[in-house]
């Protein structure tokens, strides 16, 4: 167990890097227009936010080994999830119909 | 004071809370499984109806999903402040910190019933109800359909934690939080970070982008 947490600054300092953080997500999406990178732009900046609400307000900065370790599994398996089934519905196509069934025997016999 | 309780099974009050901490732990973890379901499920539906759901995207009202980012950033700060109060043994600074997560997250609850309300006027309801004229398509639907489903989980967690906060702020104000003994806090507070968590990822893709 790492050492405990003794002052409020750490709180404070996380806190207004999640607004700035924020704000950041909030200037993109108005004044850039990427399509299909505007979302992409603002999930990376979610996780940096998430990451730091985990780090500081949820405080794994001070869990031990076993608890980094059942976040991180789970945390690849949801981003493994998420990959393969975008990936999947992405890359789906309209299926060729269906060959037409050939001659039948009686053809083959005249 | 209040002494904290002991459980037979432990040796001492540490390994009774280290046992703790795994616990919850585990159950966030489940928790973060849990909306990782419809997260993949949304991620799905936007690959399928893309322009759908980027008019459905920008029809919701930014100011309400925004104003709720401000409401749950601001709660989850002094939910992580009310852990620092237990840990330095300020009883009643500790309260109000609750006290304040509590406030804090019934406003984002009253903010959420006026878009919830304006939604309903409009007709932009989840599955079969949905009657909106200005998007009458089946990707317009899929969008409010996940709207309603991600949000309304979001929600009822949402609720539940402000019972929690509203509790703990109680059992504060009595002093059962030591700076010795405090575990049952910040379980709580780690709930709620979580609510803080999700959010935090459900407003770009439900308001932003």
């Amino acid at each position: 167990m790492m050492a405990r947490r003794a002052s409020a600054a750490p709180y404070l300092l996380a806190y207004l890097a999640l607004l700035l953080l924020a704000g950041v997500s909030l200037a993109f999406s108005r004044a850039v227009h990427w399509p299909h990178w505007d979302l992409v732009i603002d999930l990376a900046v979610a996780t940096m936010q998430g990451g730091l609400v985990m780090w500081v307000f949820m405080h794994l900065s001070e869990t031990g080994f076993q608890v980094r370790l059942a976040i991180g599994v789970s945390l690849s398996l949801l981003l493994t999830l998420l990959f393969l089934v975008t990936a999947d519905v992405a890359t789906r196509q309209v299926q060729p119909p269906a060959p037409r069934p050939g001659p039948s025997e009686a053809f083959y016999e005249h | 004071m209040h002494a904290p309780e002991l459980g037979e099974q432990f040796s001492d009050l540490e390994h009774q809370a280290a046992a703790l901490r795994f616990g919850m732990w585990v159950f966030v973890v489940s928790e973060i499984l849990l909306f990782a379901a419809l997260f993949t499920l949304y991620a799905a539906y936007r690959t399928m109806f893309p322009s759908d759901f980027r008019a459905g995207v920008l029809h919701n009202t930014f100011a309400y999903g925004t104003a709720n980012l401000f409401v749950l950033l601001t709660s989850g700060l002094t939910a992580a402040l009310a852990v620092f109060g237990a840990r330095t043994d300020r009883r009643v600074f500790t309260g109000v910190m609750l006290s304040t997560t509590a406030g804090l997250g019934l406003a984002f609850l009253a903010i959420k019933l006026t878009e919830y309300g304006k939604h309903i006027e409009e007709g932009s309801l989840p599955g079969p109800w949905y009657h909106y004229s200005e998007l009458p398509t089946f990707g317009g639907n899929r969008f409010f359909t996940m709207y309603w489903g991600m949000t309304g989980f979001h929600a009822l967690h949402l609720t539940a934690g402000v019972l929690v906060m509203g509790w703990m702020a109680v059992r504060a104000f009595q002093g059962r939080y030591t700076a010795r003994y405090h575990v049952k806090l910040e379980m709580g507070s780690l709930y709620w970070a979580l609510i803080d968590l999700m959010w935090i990822f459900l407003w770009p893709i439900l308001y932003l982008s």
